[in-house]
């Protein structure tokens, strides 16, 4: 799936230098997570060739770099990571790939104004940034003034594209406001699987309540587990959502013991895959929003 | 703290019925099970069996999505092609049977990691090392049910050929015993154990519930059925406690009832009267008798 974009990439390319006479090849750059490799196709258009290492509905924080995603690190001039220590492989990565690229991890780079602090006690931050539309807007504009960096040329091109980008995610961002805007107040909790939707419910008057902890890696307790059984049933909390790629099986124990309603799936770690209605991060923000909007305001 | 608190009420939950029945149910097969595999040497070929069913029930969850007769089929097949795999590579080349096993175990579980690292799947690897005993549904409830009664019966019905093929194969076999097919029989019972359990348990806790009872039976016991009714009665205590710590303290419940198996091995290991270790320490160098 890798080697055809990337022959059409350098297929565009070469049609560009036919065009334009000598000049200069593609940004080579490679990224971590489906979001971030939307955002450097927005932003880079022709002038950067893109690779996402992590397919989608690969689940971020347990994959497992193989020879080739090295290689391509190896290569690559930027490397966007989500940063914040979703990607715990990154140091041994880019180490071992001897990249002399610039790795960017956009996460923590993001301003002490948009980012969350970190869970009080366990010093972990929450990864999942891309939740929040502030943070998207900052990332885009974190991305442009890197790809400005490396291909200064190319650095209005770069500029006019991250606009059109973020023109839409304000769009979306009004969208989404007027669309949870419809939840009463004391309905927005969102229990979930693994505690991914922290900034979403930071922007928008949620409480989480996720079965395990910030990695889907962590494992849930029965004393914690029948602590959210009492809190659904006392707050009356009428849906529950599982995850695009976590086990079901504890979110679906939670429905049959206390009879609410399952939402539809979210997505927590990243895009969809082809033909899952949530393979942009449009229409994946759009598919969470409804899908929690809808589960929670039904009575 | 009432007695009421500390033992009855975390059982008011649902899922806390669910995974002490199914972990009582597994217990009571897994018990039985360990006793033979621990007697005939068989403990480590148990660990690798499990590691083996991970590419079955990767490719399983690709297949037909998270539906449990799927994964139950997918994990079936690739354990049984391990077993029968190495059955027939010690019989038709000069590599021997332990070998085959540690070498096509491997294999698999390479394969099973390759599996889950690069296809969307909802599997990872915590999941089916160590799974999730609060996570036990209806359906997995009835396979470890009907998994249970199933090896519970075989015992009952076949216990002496699996007590001789157990202490005396050779006997057994100049007697007329089908010794093949009782260790055939051995290796399918294991993988059904297994893939049951694993579900909702994980292969290592389904392997603490098979193994650390039958290791810990087999140091107060000199009989065969009571060093089965104690395996038995270890597991099923040992998974009444290990979820009621898990709920009282917040541990990760499959941990939790491994480690109270554990410290029960770990008592036998010290304390058990004829073949302990602070017996052995006070004879000096004079080792134990074997059972």
């Amino acid at each position: 799936m890798r080697m055809p974009r990337l022959l059409a990439a350098l297929g565009l390319a070469a049609a560009a230098c036919g065009a334009q006479g000598a000049q200069t090849p593609p940004l080579r750059v490679v990224t971590l997570t489906t979001v971030l490799s939307e955002i450097a196709r927005e932003v880079g258009g022709s002038h950067v060739s893109v690779v996402g290492l992590v397919q989608p509905g690969v689940d971020p924080h347990t994959f497992n770099p193989s020879p080739a995603d090295i290689r391509a690190v190896a290569d690559a001039e930027v490397v966007l990571a989500s940063g914040l220590s979703l990607e715990a492989y990154l140091d041994r990565l880019v180490a071992g790939s001897g990249s002399s690229g610039r790795v960017v991890a956009v996460g923590d780079a993001l301003p002490e104004a948009v980012a969350m602090a970190g869970v009080p006690g366990a010093g972990e931050r929450d990864p999942h940034w891309w939740h929040s539309l502030d943070c998207m807007l900052i990332a885009t504009d974190i991305v442009r003034a890197e790809f400005a960096k490396a291909r200064p040329a190319a650095a209005a091109d770069f500029s006019a594209n991250a606009e059109a980008y973020q023109a839409r995610l304000r769009g979306l961002k009004a969208w989404a406001a007027a669309e949870i805007g419809r939840l009463p107040p004391n309905r927005r909790h969102l229990v979930t699987s693994h505690d991914a939707f922290g900034y979403f419910a930071r922007d928008y008057g949620f409480e989480v309540h996720a079965i395990s902890g910030l990695s889907t890696d962590s494992e849930a307790d029965a004393r914690h587990l029948a602590g959210l059984i009492d809190l659904i049933r006392r707050e009356r909390i009428p849906a529950v959502f599982a995850e695009d790629s976590a086990n079901p099986r504890l979110v679906e124990n939670l429905v049959r013991e206390t009879g609410v309603r399952l939402g539809a799936t979210l997505y927590a770690d990243g895009l969809g895959p082809p033909g899952s209605g949530a393979e942009t991060y449009d229409s994946m923000y759009r598919h969470n929003v409804r899908a929690i909007v809808d589960a929670l305001s039904a009575r | 703290m009432s007695v009421h608190d500390l033992l009855l009420a975390p059982f008011s939950y649902e899922f806390m019925r669910r995974g002490l029945l199914s972990a009582v149910l597994l217990g009571a097969s897994g018990g039985l099970l360990g006793c033979v595999l621990v007697l005939r040497r068989l403990a480590l070929m148990g660990d690798a069996l499990s590691h083996s069913l991970l590419p079955g029930v990767a490719v399983a969850w690709l297949l037909f999505g998270t539906s449990t007769s799927a994964l139950f089929f997918g994990g079936l097949v690739a354990g049984l092609l391990t077993a029968l795999g190495s059955a027939l590579l010690s019989r038709l080349t000069r590599v021997k049977e332990d070998a085959a096993f540690g070498s096509l175990f491997i294999v698999f579980f390479g394969m099973g990691v390759a599996l889950i690292s690069k296809l969307p799947t909802r599997i990872n690897l915590a999941d089916f090392l160590f799974g999730n005993v609060l996570g036990v549904g209806a359906s997995d409830l009835r396979l470890a049910g009907a998994v249970s009664a199933g090896t519970v019966a075989l015992f009952a019905i076949f216990y002496r050929s699996i007590l001789l093929e157990t202490f005396d194969p050779v006997f057994h076999r100049a007697t007329g015993g089908r010794g093949g097919l009782v260790h055939l029989g051995f290796l399918t019972l294991t993988v059904l154990n297994l893939v049951a359990a694993m579900q909702t348990m994980g292969i290592v806790l389904a392997l603490g519930l098979f193994l650390l009872p039958a290791v810990s039976a087999y140091l107060w016991c000199d009989r065969f059925i009571s060093m089965l009714l104690l395996s038995v009665g270890l597991a099923i205590g040992g998974s009444v406690v290990g979820i009621l710590v898990s709920f009282h303290a917040g541990l990760a419940s499959g941990a939790s009832i491994v480690l109270c198996l554990g410290a029960a091995f770990l008592v036998s290991v010290l304390f058990s009267p004829r073949y302990g270790a602070l017996r052995g320490l006070r004879l000096g160098s004079a080792r134990p008798p074997a059972a």
